[in-house]
């Protein structure tokens, strides 16, 4: 049904989201709950910098990534001469790119998430003797999973579509970055590749239908676990007498 | 021992405290506002006083200038071992009735004969398999007990535990409260807006009215003191007794109880009649002012009740006469200064309680 080339875009673009999302679960947490929890100096300013991809073009955000890890560019070239390792024009550049694009959907949404936590039940905890890490691995990120999950789905989805800064950063090398939007792209630029263009935005419409889907289920089944509102029943309190 | 002397500035609130106290259960009284809720939150470590020390059993666990140790101290919250119940249950949402008792103890719940004679303790057994979403209000309150209590506290504090309850739901945790207060050893400040509560839980009080304390001692003391009886006077003064249940009169509607722990028969009250069992122990109310002295037993008259008393102290406040009897357990008589004038009553005087039937209410069931 799909040929070879189609099968290798789909399969690499899999690959460069659910990259892109591993590499940016960690410090978008982090980022979410220092956003969410403290009051620090600079917050405003750390808060407009995670959110800068959200409103640049993406072409800009990949010409920024190029300078700076291009080979040429200041940590690039130190990856380059010192360990020997090239980032740029890899599926790894693709991967960081769409990382880049969609760390302020990720953080905003497990912020949210947070935020909704109620700061009385984390008191409880540590007057039960949880430290602070104790009570963020099993208070707070427990009782936002929901958030948490909504951001790795957004940032799932647009790291598949991330289109103007792989190009400008990883380039569009069928086989190695040639993900789904820019093979795309590029069949819709030659004669003839009307159909396996159109074959592409189907399986683009499907994967990313599946994955809003999947989200909103396993959603639907944490907020029944933790009692949260939203859940069935209007998040009411189902009291036994 | 506990010693807390703290300032903390709100900005429209101040909070002042310097209070020192061995007592096993101290019950800490005052209006809504008043800064009860506040000094909890100082004690447990969750908020930060503008200024002074906590001291728990010779730990320093907050001192801002150094007094202690010469360096500021601020122990955190999750390292002052000090348990807190709140007005909500607070319950982890997420977790199991059994995950929620455990979250502040290090061993399992299996083969823990402690936490075992707890969870009987608290009747938890039942419940231990259901989710914390799961709970009715009284039994999210007697986890979330049973959670602060296995977290092997050095000190319980109760902050307003049964005030999001209804009447009935409270009268139903105090007698867990109270089998914790006689099995477990650990000390406790039982915050409460309701003296009838406090009472039946302990009889040293700590007063505080809009951020001051206005009184620290024994409940019989407290109300000889011109500042701590408007408090309490403002919100239900009251003598709260123990009683046991001897016999039910069906065809009058009323019970006989006998008070205090002697047979005695002059310590019998007739009372409306009571919900319990013969031989059961309830906890009566009696206002001060629904007694009245009397030189010696009066005749032909529709009170019921002459209970035989010494007086074992007398003050004059403002408006009216406080007047202590013992008359088996202490009991708190509030007359007007004219009589008590009038009856020349003084310390050492031998003296009649009367107390009409219908002034007596049961405040709990067993």
């Amino acid at each position: 049904m799909l040929t070879s080339e189609e099968w290798s875009a789909l399969c690499l673009s899999l690959r460069v989201a659910l990259w892109s999302v591993t590499i940016m679960i960690v410090p978008g947490v982090g980022c979410a709950w220092l956003l969410a929890r403290k009051r620090f100096y600079g917050r405003v300013l750390l808060d407009a910098l995670i959110h800068l991809p959200l409103v640049l073009p993406p072409v800009v955000v990949g010409y920024l990534l190029l300078l700076s890890l291009g080979r040429r560019g200041w940590i690039g070239g130190w990856l380059h001469n010192a360990m020997g390792i090239d980032i740029a024009f890899t599926w790894m550049a693709a991967a960081l790119a769409a990382a880049v694009m969609g760390f302020p959907l990720l953080v905003r949404s497990v912020r949210l998430g947070i935020e909704l936590v109620d700061t009385r039940i984390e008191q409880a905890a540590r007057t039960l003797g949880a430290g602070p890490f104790r009570v963020f691995v099993t208070v707070t990120l427990p009782l936002s999973l929901p958030g948490l999950l909504t951001g790795l789905v957004l940032a799932f989805a647009r790291s598949l579509g991330e289109f103007g800064a792989t190009i400008t950063f990883a380039g569009n090398i069928e086989g190695v970055t040639r993900t789904l939007p820019t093979a795309i792209y590029t069949y819709s630029q030659v004669p003839g590749g009307d159909a396996p263009a159109m074959r592409l935005v189907l399986i683009s419409i499907i994967v990313s239908f599946a994955a809003l889907i999947c989200s909103e289920l396993m959603a639907r089944h944490i907020r029944r676990q933790i009692g949260a509102p939203g859940a069935e029943g209007g998040g009411a309190r189902r009291v036994r007498a | 021992m506990i010693h807390v002397r703290v300032h903390l500035d709100r900005g429209d609130f101040a909070l002042d405290v310097d209070v020192q106290t061995r007592s096993r259960v101290t019950g800490l009284f005052g209006a809504s506002g008043a800064g009860k809720s506040a000094l909890i939150s100082l004690i447990a470590g969750l908020e930060r006083p503008s200024h002074g020390t906590i001291v728990v059993d010779g730990d320093v666990l907050f001192d801002s200038v150094g007094a202690h140790s010469r360096r500021p101290v601020d122990v955190p919250a999750c390292r002052r071992c000090i348990g807190v119940v709140f007005q909500e249950h607070r319950l982890f949402p997420h977790l199991s009735v059994k995950s929620n008792l455990m979250y502040g103890r290090a061993k399992r719940l299996r083969g823990d004969s402690e936490a075992g004679m707890i969870i009987d303790l608290l009747e938890l057994g039942p419940l231990l398999g259901r989710r914390a979403t799961q709970l009715s209000g009284g039994e999210g309150q007697r986890v979330a007990l049973g959670r602060a209590v296995l977290s092997r506290p050095r000190l319980l504090l109760l902050d307003e535990p049964l005030a999001s309850l209804d009447a009935r739901l409270k009268q139903q945790i105090i007698p867990y409260l109270q089998r914790l207060r006689d099995v477990t050893t650990v000390p406790m400040i039982y915050v409460s807006h309701d003296l009838g509560e406090i009472l039946q839980l302990t009889d040293h009080l700590l007063i505080l009215d809009r951020g001051r304390m206005v009184g620290h001692g024994r409940f019989t003391d407290l109300v000889h003191d011109d500042a701590a009886l408007a408090v309490v006077h403002e919100r239900g003064l009251r003598n709260v007794l123990a009683a046991r249940v001897l016999q039910h009169i069906p065809g009058d509607g009323v019970s006989v109880v006998q008070i205090g722990k002697t047979t005695d028969p002059g310590r019998r009250l007739i009372v409306p009649r009571i919900e319990a069992g013969e031989g059961q122990t309830v906890m009566l109310s009696i206002q001060p002012w629904d007694v009245a002295l009397a030189a010696e037993s009066v005749h032909a008259v529709s009170i019921q009740n002459q209970i035989p008393g010494t007086v074992t102290r007398a003050t004059m406040h403002e408006r009216s006469a406080i007047v202590e009897v013992d008359a088996g357990e202490s009991l708190i008589v509030e007359v007007s200064k004219r009589s008590a004038a009038a009856l020349k009553i003084a310390a050492g005087q031998p003296i009649v309680c009367l107390i009409k039937a219908n002034a007596i209410r049961q405040i709990n069931r067993p």
